[in-house]
């Protein structure tokens, strides 16, 4: 069969209905004029509402796709939410009139409009119209972190989008000998998915999955015979290939996409070894769409270079990539990106990182100024600071100073429940790879002495095995061989051990070394160490609470006597043995 | 706790790099996702990659059966269990 050619999208829908298959949907193949057929559905019902703006958002893509189509043919406004998480829906309802799609009503509490039935309507005789492509109407409104932190919502133009598009099929439209099947493992509500998995197979007439390929093994069915397959994914896929993928996952690939965050070489060249072919990566934002590529080889590892229609310089004063292109809102604007780049006289570059406090973590973009604002709101929170951990994964860790509050859940939870409690208040603003895996609770947080917080300090405090192993002295009495020390048991002490369904507990041999050291500390005694003996542990010592220690160093006896009391009473007491060198 | 039971649930924590956990913290029949354990997407395909390294487990290409596995520690073991006696 003759590959369908290639429409723009503004004509997308004039497209003569023909019987190749545009969408497959768990193994059955739908055609082109049965999806056209479908684009006709909603749009008659659609008709019959006068809402302008729509919230979309659907896991079915070839339902998601005729909806959109459908919309943009009358001409409304479409806002496509990241997911549908209730505090993400919550914050569209007074920007938008109405919802259509997957929305489940008891969780969101959103009544998505009643879909078509499927039977009805016919498809008219003529064609579909082009559709109005006017670059001052927005077409689309996607939503990401901005450098404040609110969400920020980006508007596309159809022109926009057209142009980008164009862009992509020049560059790639033709490496797929024969009409490809599109796999996915990104979701179509972001830029990315929306042009790559939907958009790009629409206007180049190709097969895309209906559904979203959440493990790489499943590549083994999504099969179809009539051509090639291409999989649109992303690092945090592409990092992780299961070792002995079966043949069948990898036979007939002959493209793989990956955006979202850089891949490292690494995991670039493992997927050509394991799939047998390289990867093109592409670089952009939701605000620029496609800015470069480039596919890493063995031999050599490639800058980015610009996608057709591209402009790109350095802004001498940040450093930072700037970028013109038809695919920005104004294509005759340089639009300042907050990345850092290197730029070569050919226009191709290195990425150095960006300029501020958004992290990308797994693809997804985080503002940590937004997240810190939530995790002020929490009681148990007095100060907090984010940062970005690469350990083995790319991951949130925070240093918060607790409340009386957060203290309190922190001394009946332990720090488990608490780091549990902590990131169930984000659940709701926050999709769950974003959240915090790594929390330390300091008394403050480490300003230096210009009162700044250098992040190498905060990094420090997830060095393995760092949080403090010494209680924090409140005051200190020495009468000779006589020591009072009044000590609070901090809560990240590295010997509270997270056991979340009961209360953390100060281990007996840390009270021991406790004791050990201080006297150590103030009477450097005569001896060595040589054991202990009556111990008593009477009571239990919990995180935050203050302590009484008190030493006695006997040196005739060679023996320092300890207690550990409080407002409770006593702890624990014991003596410590000392043992002369001999001679 | 049987030993398999204590196995993946230390594999859990290692694999996933987990902090201020124990084997003792993870409740077996708990779920592992989104709820109680709190684990997320990228967890379970760095799950899935452990099972494979360790046991040799295959997943499924249905990923409604995969689910199901990953449901929570009993179901992994079962899993396990299932996948070592058809050896």
């Amino acid at each position: 069969m003759k590959s369908p050619d290639y429409f723009p999208l503004g004509e997308l829908l004039t497209r003569p209905p023909a019987q190749f298959a545009q969408c497959l949907r768990s193994g059955a193949l739908q055609s082109h004029h049965d999806w056209l057929l479908r684009v006709e559905q909603w749009r008659q019902l659609l008709t019959q509402h006068r809402h302008q703006i729509w919230a979309l958002h659907h896991s079915d893509t070839g339902e998601f796709a005729a909806i959109l189509l459908a919309l943009w043919s009358l001409g409304k406004e479409v806002y496509l939410p990241g997911n549908a998480q209730p505090q993400t829906l919550q914050a569209l309802t007074g920007m938008v009139d109405g919802f259509i799609g997957d929305f489940d009503h008891r969780q969101t509490g959103i009544q998505p409009l009643s879909p078509p039935g499927s039977g009805a309507a016919e498809l008219p005789d003529q064609s579909l119209l082009p559709l109005a492509t006017n670059r001052d109407h927005c077409a689309l409104r996607i939503f990401t972190s901005g450098s404040s932190g609110d969400p920020v919502a980006i508007t596309k133009s159809l022109p926009q989008l057209e142009s980008e598009l164009n862009h992509l099929h020049q560059l790639w439209g033709q490496a797929t000998n024969g009409t490809p099947l599109v796999i996915a493992t990104v979701s179509h509500q972001h830029i990315y998915g929306l042009l790559f998995r939907v958009l790009l197979p629409l206007c180049a007439g190709w097969c895309f999955d209906a559904n979203t390929c959440e493990f790489l093994e499943q590549l083994q069915e999504r099969q179809w015979t009539q051509g090639p397959r291409i999989l649109i994914s992303s690092p945090s896929h592409l990092s992780r290939i299961p070792p002995q993928l079966p043949a069948a996952s990898s036979s007939n690939l002959t493209a793989i996409f990956s955006s979202g965050a850089p891949l490292s070489r690494d995991a670039s060249l493992d997927a050509l070894q394991k799939f047998g072919c390289g990867v093109n990566e592409v670089y952009g934002s939701s605000e620029t769409g496609g800015i470069a590529w480039r596919q890493q080889q063995i031999d050599s590892e490639p800058q980015w270079q610009p996608l057709p229609g591209v402009n790109l310089q350095r802004d001498t004063d940040s450093g930072c990539l700037q970028v013109r292109s038809q695919h920005l809102p104004d294509p005759r604007q340089w639009y300042t990106t907050a990345d850092r780049a290197q730029l070569d006289s050919e226009g191709r570059f290195r990425l150095q990182g960006r300029v501020d406090r958004i992290a990308k973590v797994e693809g997804k973009r985080l503002s940590l100024d937004e997240m810190e604002r939530q995790l002020l709101r929490c009681p148990e929170i007095e100060a907090v600071r984010l940062l970005v951990l690469e350990r083995q994964r790319v991951e949130i860790a925070a240093v918060a100073v607790l409340s009386t509050q957060g203290k309190a859940v922190l001394q009946q939870q332990g720090k488990a429940g608490l780091n549990r409690h902590l990131r169930q208040q984000l659940l709701s603003h926050f999709e769950l790879p974003l959240l915090p895996r790594r929390w330390r609770y300091p008394e403050q947080l480490p300003y230096n002495s210009q009162g700044k917080l250098v992040q190498q300090t905060l990094m420090e405090m997830f060095m393995p095995g760092t949080g403090p192993e010494l209680p924090q002295q409140i005051r200190r009495q020495q009468n000779g061989h006589q020591l009072e020390l009044q000590l609070r048991v901090p809560a990240d002490l590295k010997f509270f051990d997270g056991h979340f369904d009961k209360a953390p507990i100060l281990p007996g041999v840390v009270q021991l070394h406790w004791a050990q050291h201080f006297a150590q500390q103030a009477f450097d005694p005569k001896g060595e160490f040589a054991g202990m003996d009556a111990l008593k542990f009477q009571q239990i010592v919990v995180p935050e609470q203050d302590l009484i220690l008190q030493l006695t160093y006997d040196q005739d006896k060679d023996k320092i006597f300890f207690t550990y009391t409080s407002e409770r009473g006593q702890h624990a007491s014991g003596r410590i043995l000392l043992k002369r060198q001999a001679g | 706790m049987n030993a398999l039971e204590q196995e993946l649930k230390q594999l859990i924590i290692d694999t996933l790099d987990l902090e201020d956990i124990s084997v003792d913290d993870i409740i077996s029949d708990e779920p592992l996702f989104v709820e109680g354990l709190g684990l997320d997407s990228i967890d379970a395909l760095e799950l899935g990659l452990a099972l494979q390294k360790r046991y040799g487990i295959k997943l499924d290409a249905d990923s409604e059966e995969t689910k199901k596995h990953f449901a929570n520690v009993m179901s992994l073991v079962a899993l396990v269990t299932e996948h070592q006696a058809g050896q």
